[in-house]
């Protein structure tokens, strides 16, 4: 019974906003996820790359960049710091513009690289888009945080080390994981964060799941026995971790325990992207921009189709346009390299000669 | 210096050692300084920070050709004062050897077309007046006329965007100015005082002389000391190591003595060919304005290292420069042959093929910049102005676009004027007025922008304002030979018989082999005769 209960859709807790880049999407779903903070707003930012010259928002928030037209809100990119390659900042100084910021983000989805150019029209101030580059920072170096990581470096001296944002509820003895044939005697940490299971013989084979990923905990019978098993999501690669614990009391009790925590997290998901605004008079200001819902403010009649994605894709297509996937790589004897492989009727030899 | 957090059981000499092979020259600079605090006679922590120092304040100065003022005026190192034509880069004015004419192609200066690529010192033409040549310093009234000639360097070559060389001229500034540059990075004066170095006592160990000259050459600029240390080092070895005759070469050369400097890089050259030392002999031979010996000794160079990349491109620099444009570009494409991504050899090839009706091709040159990851506001200028030369419409106005968004004072204004160019180019001239008022409005200098500015006012009838833009435009600039034969017609127009005929003799001055001019010249002499 209790595993129906807890066995969710995994469409209720599936985060995309830091994973993908979407355009045009209807307006609720500019709206904040739960967990998602907005941490930064700019105002009279133009969206160069789309060559729409016009004019809008730049919000920055835990999870990613939205760019939202002044004009019709229907026009918006939302890109997730997930997707996010490179970010650079560059200034141009001049009589005539003052001292413009160009902000450029370099992304890549599904093998698909993207430009965005987004310039400041306002003359600027200096934290302009510092607060874009410092986000992106804190949220990749807080990926423990989200990302399933297999034989990581997280246990020292048989200990977890923590992240800045987790506290351990439970340690459990005696778990042996299910992946190997005769089984491996390991220990369970479980955090408000993530549960983490290492090896008592080897600390390195260990295995690091944030609740983010976790679709399902159930107890199933396996050839060894009552066994908790673990589902996570498709994009952290769908695995199916059982693990086995005696006596039965303690298997329930840990059954019990991460499922609460993982509907606690559920409800109010921990990022772990920790960024600190530099005065206190904006943060006020953000607070309000944080409770005005972006579709609340506009009252827009809901078009029933699939929110497809237009033609604006390819405007924004760092490479030339027309150049969408990679082709397979192939091994190339003349370089002796791995290459991408050639189009047809090109040669190495004319791809590299300019002449 | 505060002491460092350093991870626990690491050598902190080792790590020293390590950031200074990954080019981190300030991290490697606190550890090796910290070190030194300790021990002061710690002759490998030493050597560290010496390195570390030389490194950080190196620049490549086989690139680089300051000559100032003085230098180009006031010394004397060639030996032909009427040197045959071909023999000499003094500029004299010959538009042979296949390259675009002035009337398609700009000049930065008479005589020389304006390049694809700017180096440190890209010799535009010597200040000398308009097109004599070199001849007119050797003119009946010595001193008088050298005055002359200062005062018109002085004024051509002021930080403008018309500059002579392509910094602000100085006398050899740049070296003076890296001096005092890197001083202020040091926390208590300089970290070697080189003045009461034993310097006799260094030259006798190989690996710390060697490491100390260089830092006296790079950071201190001190070129007299560095010639000592040479010295003595040369004497130890015996007279054998080609690279401290080298470095005297190089001593030499900084000091301005051409000839030693000659001597020490043929006999280093001799020890132990190099590309280096050889490309520096060679920028002697340009500098004594030997162009044919610099020639003759980068084929020598060629034979021993074939297919050297940086030869080549010298050798296409000295043939541009002797206005062999053909021998030139058929080198850029060699270069080209064995290292398909050099930068220069690639722009000057598009700015020779887009001068030369070709946009097209130019527009493939350019797009190959853009593949190697350059982006610079001048790039996608060329690309837009090929993009509309060649009538691709769809991407021309994006390019100046991104142009627009990239530039920067100085390079705005001819952004600007390109653009109305462009604004020609599709018939719109309110859009191009606007565009050459708005060059002249960051670059107030900006003769070309003002010769189009008087082109349109003509066409609205405005005879006056069209005049005072000629007139402006030639107060700003002597070179450029459109504003003076415009004026001409002008005055021609108007009846002004006198003023048209002395703006056509200027303008004949700058381009002899303008058609229009000679016509108009042929036409005024007429009417002088029947008056």
């Amino acid at each position: 019974m209790a595993d129906l209960l807890f066995d969710r859709s995994a469409s209720q807790s599936n985060c995309w906003q830091d994973r993908e880049i979407r355009f045009d999407v209807p307006l609720d779903t500019l709206d904040l996820r739960r967990g998602e903070t907005l941490l930064d707003s700019l105002e009279y930012i133009e969206d160069t790359k789309g060559n729409n010259g016009d004019q809008g928002d730049l919000r920055v928030t835990n999870l990613r960049i939205m760019w939202i037209s002044r004009k019709n809100k229907r026009t918006n990119i939302s890109i997730g710091h997930n997707c996010v390659i490179s970010i650079n900042v560059r200034s141009a100084k001049s009589r005539l513009k003052g001292e413009t910021q160009a902000l450029y983000i370099l992304t890549k989805l599904l093998n698909q690289r993207f430009e965005f150019i987004f310039t400041a029209i306002a003359t600027s101030t200096d934290r302009l888009f510092s607060s874009v580059q410092s986000v992106f920072k804190a949220y990749d170096n807080s990926r423990l945080y989200r990302d399933m990581k297999l034989r990581g470096a997280v246990i020292a001296d048989k200990e977890l080390r923590l992240l800045p944002l987790e506290q351990v509820y439970s340690r459990v003895n005696g778990v042996w994981n299910l992946s190997a044939e005769q089984g491996n005697l390991g220990t369970f940490f479980i955090s408000n964060v993530r549960v983490v299971w290492f090896a008592n013989l080897a600390e390195s084979f260990n295995v690091s799941i944030p609740y983010l990923q976790i679709k399902s905990v159930k107890i199933r019978d396996s050839k060894f026995g009552p066994a908790l098993v673990i589902d996570t999501m498709p994009e952290s690669g769908g695995y199916v971790l059982g693990f086995r614990i005696d006596p039965r009391e303690t298997l329930d009790y840990v059954f019990k325990e991460l499922s609460s925590l993982w509907q606690v997290f559920t409800n109010n998901p921990i990022f772990g992207v920790e960024f600190l605004i530099e005065n206190m008079e904006k943060e006020s200001q953000l607070k309000i921009l944080a409770s005005l819902k972006i579709s609340d403010t506009e009252q827009d009649v809901e078009i029933v189709d699939t929110p497809h994605r237009g033609d604006h894709l390819a405007s924004f297509y760092a490479e030339a346009p027309g150049k969408g996937m990679d082709r397979d790589p192939v091994f190339c004897p003349e370089l002796g390299l791995a290459i991408e492989q050639l189009r047809e009727g090109t040669t190495i030899d004319q791809l590299w000669s300019v002449l | 210096m505060q002491n460092m957090q350093l991870p626990k059981d690491m050598n902190p000499v080792w790590l020293a050692q390590s950031r200074l092979r990954r080019r981190k020259f300030d991290e490697s600079l606190k550890i090796s300084s910290a070190l030194l605090e300790k021990n002061p006679y710690d002759q490998a922590v030493w050597f560290l920070k010496t390195r570390a120092l030389t490194l950080k304040n190196w620049i490549d100065d086989v690139e680089i050709e300051e000559e100032g003022i003085a230098d180009i005026l006031m010394d004397e190192n060639q030996i032909a004062q009427v040197p045959r034509p071909g023999t000499s880069m003094g500029a004299t004015v010959n538009t042979s050897g296949g390259m675009p004419s002035q009337a398609v192609r700009p000049m930065t200066s008479s005589g020389r077309p304006v390049t694809g690529f700017a180096r440190p010192g890209t010799g535009s033409a010597r200040p000398t007046t308009s097109a004599m040549g070199r001849a007119g310093l050797t003119s009946s009234s010595g001193l008088a006329a050298q005055q002359a000639l200062l005062d018109q360097a002085l004024r051509s070559g002021n930080a403008s965007n018309r500059p002579g060389t392509s910094r602000p001229v100085t006398s050899s500034g740049r070296f003076v100015r890296l001096g005092t540059a890197s001083l202020l990075t040091q926390v208590g004066g300089p970290f070697i005082d080189v003045e009461r170095l034993d310097l006799r006592k260094y030259a006798a160990r190989p690996l710390l002389a060697r490491a100390l000259c260089d830092y006296i050459i790079y950071n201190d600029h001190n070129m007299k000391k560095a010639l000592e240390l040479c010295a003595h080092a040369t004497q130890t070895n015996e007279f054998q190591d080609w690279w401290w005759k080298a470095r005297l070469g190089k001593c030499y050369y900084q000091l301005g003595l051409l000839r030693d400097a000659e001597k020490q890089f043929k006999s280093s050259v001799q020890a132990q060919p190099m590309i280096l030392s050889t490309l520096e002999l060679c920028k002697i031979y340009l500098r004594m304005d030997q162009p044919n010996t610099a020639i003759e000794h980068y084929l020598a160079a060629l034979v021993t290292h074939p297919d050297e990349v940086s030869l080549l491109l010298a050798l296409a620099r000295v043939h541009d420069a002797l206005h062999e444009g053909e021998k030139a570009i058929q080198l850029y494409k060699n270069v080209l042959f064995y290292d398909s991504s050099n930068v220069e050899a690639v722009a000057c090839l598009a700015s020779y093929h887009f001068y030369s009706d070709q946009p097209e091709i130019a527009l493939r040159y350019y797009r190959r910049l853009l593949q190697m990851g350059v982006t610079s506001c001048e790039l996608w200028n060329n690309l837009g102005l090929c993009c509309f030369y060649s009538g691709q419409y769809d991407m021309c106005l994006g390019c100046f676009e991104r142009t627009l968004q990239l530039a920067a004072d100085d390079a705005l204004p001819d952004i600007w004027f390109n653009i109305g160019q462009v604004a020609i180019g599709i018939g719109d001239l309110n859009l191009a007025m606007q565009c050459f008022k708005i060059a002249i409005s960051i670059d107030p200098h900006h003769t070309e922008a003002y010769n189009n500015l008087g082109v349109l006012e003509f066409r609205r009838g405005n005879d006056g304002s069209a005049m005072a833009q000629f007139r402006l435009g030639q107060k700003y600039s002597h070179l450029v030979f459109e504003v003076f034969y415009n004026a001409a017609l002008l005055s021609f127009k108007n009846g002004d018989f006198q003023d048209s005929y002395e703006m056509t003799q200027k303008a004949l001055a700058l381009y002899p082999e303008h058609t229009e001019t000679h016509e108009l010249l042929k036409q005024l002499t007429t009417q002088f005769a029947s008056l």
